[in-house]
């Protein structure tokens, strides 16, 4: 497990490391001068070239990749064009809001779409599984920034259950828990009926494998069966679903942080775009691919935890 | 039958329907059969001719698809399955009647270890987690797997197919049943493992004092192992008798082209095998008839208009078919 793990994180930092040199050519690609763009029409040029000193834009590009690599791993991610405050504190003002809320859609989505699989699988073709099949499909077909709003209106407007917007006041762990639950509801909504469903047919599918068949024959309980025997192997490919699921949760953090007018990265590089402000949109992507990265690296831990065939093949 | 032995295993009139789209499947009709106490019998048939549907309702493991006649009974030591609680049926299954199955590479858990998935067995023996461990353990080195404690610790995909089945003998045999049943249990291994797992099965039987009903559609197989043989068809027995004399008097004309086609028993060299024409009737429309008659290349006017019964050839062997009956 040790040797497995040191090779997947090996793996996890080589994708971050691609992905920058990618993030750069982007910039680099795109055509028009970022200097030209971020500083607006009415710029000298020696505006321009101090901007671009500012950013390193005037160095080698292989120089300009190193160095960038360098200055992350001091942490260093270069300053805001505008109010010059270092874009590393920035994200890490916003970085805890959108981490909340991705997990808090990830805790919706697990904590209604498995044991929502499970059930359907357990009592096939019952009325349950077919109104939750209906319900599932539903959940994925309406786009989030819907259920976002309906969700506010309803419960925020209408029956005042839940605050409407912000993110809670700072330091008050509960008034913040509290402004999660709508937002996260939002995000996570769609995932509960992908879970579900995805569930629903692995579970079925590994329910009608022999080695059930011979757990039955021996008189193990349903329930041993049904929750050790079949949901360990049936998880197995929602981990993996999970591990790149959470980068469309961050990216459908966006609209539920514009709806609920949250803090979180993916406003602010909604509006870094907007207004050209390159370093807060390197830092921002980079740092949600580093998310993505570690939560495809967090599944695949888990997978090897429940599977010995993965901890010992690879 | 046979009078000497007390019986572990009575199935009377079992019939088997299984409702499907196209129809209802009649796959399995009034299978009488009996299993003696410390007894072996084998059931022999080709693919489809419903030994897994029987085998399955003995420890009514059938698809929820399946339709068990009301007037079928499986008495298992004086109680009738069919008619068991969910709890009582719990209370047999792997504890009196056990199961091998047919592939050892799929039969356990891949993420569950063997001393789990050993352990899990003897759920119902009030004993500490470290006395089931040694069972567990004591077990694997009777099947004879080396080392057997230490490899408690390991997975399914750690042993070969063999080693596998060795493993499955051993949960079949830990709660000492009074019935194991074998499911085809060497048709995914190797030729050279097999007579090492019959063996086996026959010796450990033998020492546990435990009947067995052995599945199989090779003929040396039931030939070497079995006591009792049961030649089904298309969802009916056909032929059953004791072994030796149903292999030297087979009186059924499929019995007698079942034993024509294996490959052993062929003397001259010839390009093609023997094959038994024609195909397995549909079992959703069932001719009238003798079930065999459209295949059957000795069959005369009775057969094509009512079943046969099932007549006696002598006091250990009975055959469904006319010629037995005008004989």
């Amino acid at each position: 497990m040790l040797f497995y793990t040191i090779k997947r994180l090996g793996l996890a930092i080589l994708i971050v490391c691609l992905a920058m040199l990618m993030l750069l050519s982007a910039i680099h690609l795109v055509p028009g001068d970022p200097a030209g763009i971020a500083l607006g029409p009415r710029a000298t040029p020696e505006m321009r070239a101090e901007f671009r000193a500012l950013m390193g834009m005037d160095q080698p590009f292989l120089v300009q990749y190193f160095k960038f690599l360098g200055n992350v791993v001091t942490g260093d991610l270069g300053v805001d064009v505008w109010s010059r405050r270092p874009v590393s504190t920035m994200i890490g003002e916003q970085l805890p809001h959108t981490i909340a809320l991705a997990l808090t859609g990830l805790g919706w989505a697990i904590m209604l779409g498995i044991p929502m699989g499970c059930y359907s699988a357990v009592h096939r073709n019952s009325v349950l599984d077919k109104l939750t099949g209906v319900l599932s499909v539903g959940c994925i077909a309406i786009p989030s920034f819907i259920v976002g709003l309906y969700a506010l209106l309803l419960f925020a407007v209408e029956l005042k259950i839940f605050p409407a917007i912000g993110a809670g006041d700072a330091g008050d762990i509960k008034d913040q828990l509290v402004h999660l639950v709508l937002p996260g509801l939002a995000v996570g909504l769609g995932w509960v009926g992908y879970l579900a469903r995805f569930v629903r047919t692995s579970m079925l599918e590994v329910m009608g494998e022999n080695h059930i068949r011979m757990a039955r024959a021996y008189g193990l309980s349903n329930r041993r069966i049904t929750y050790t025997y079949a949901l360990k192997l049936a998880i197995l490919p929602t981990v993996a679903l999970l591990g790149v699921g959470v980068g469309s949760l961050i990216s459908g953090a966006v609209f539920a942080e514009i709806i609920f007018a949250r803090p979180g990265i993916g406003k602010m590089v909604v509006d870094a775009v907007n207004t050209r402000n390159y370093p807060i949109v390197m830092g921002g992507v980079l740092v949600t691919t580093m998310l993505f990265a570690l939560s495809t690296l967090i599944s695949d831990l888990v997978a090897a935890w429940l599977d010995p065939r993965i901890r010992q093949g690879l | 039958m046979n009078n000497r032995h007390d019986t572990v295993l009575e199935v009377r009139d079992l019939s088997v329907d299984f409702l499907t789209g196209r129809g209802t499947v009649r796959a399995l009709r009034h299978v009488d059969l009996t299993v003696p106490d410390n007894r072996i019998v084998g059931i022999v048939g080709e693919s489809g001719c419903g030994k897994s549907t029987l085998i399955n309702s003995v420890l009514r493991l059938l698809a929820d698809n399946a339709v068990v006649a009301k007037s079928s009974s499986v008495v298992f030591k004086g109680r009738d399955v069919l008619a068991m609680s969910p709890a009582d049926l719990r209370g047999i299954r792997g504890q009196e009647i056990s199961m091998v199955f047919q592939d050892p590479m799929t039969a356990l858990n891949p993420v569950i270890s063997i001393g789990t998935q050993m352990t899990d067995i003897l759920y119902r023996l009030d004993m500490s987690m470290a006395d089931k461990r040694r069972l567990a353990a004591d077990m694997l080195g009777q099947v004879g797997i080396p080392d057997p404690a230490r490899r408690l610790a390991d997975y399914p995909h750690q042993f070969s197919g063999g080693m596998r089945q060795r493993i499955c003998i051993a949960m079949a045999l830990m709660m000492n049943p009074g019935l194991l049943i074998a499911d085809e249990p060497t048709t995914a291994l190797d030729v050279t493992l097999e007579a090492q797992i019959i063996h086996l099965m026959k010796d450990l039987c033998a020492r546990f004092g435990c009947s067995m009903l052995f599945v199989s559609h090779n003929l040396g197989l039931i030939a070497e192992l079995c006591d009792e043989v049961v030649v089904m068809y298309a969802g009916e027995v056909v032929e059953q008798g004791e072994v030796h004399d149903l292999f030297h008097r087979a009186q059924h004309p499929y019995t007698r082209m079942l034993l024509d086609c294996d490959p052993a028993r062929i003397e001259e060299k010839r390009r093609d095998l023997p094959t038994i024409s024609g195909s397995v009737p549909d079992l959703i429309d069932l001719p009238r008839g003798c079930i065999f008659a459209p295949r059957c290349p000795e069959r005369y006017a009775p057969c094509s208009d009512s079943a046969p019964a099932t007549y006696d050839v002598n006091a250990v062997h009975q055959v469904r078919c006319f010629k037995v009956r005008d004989a």
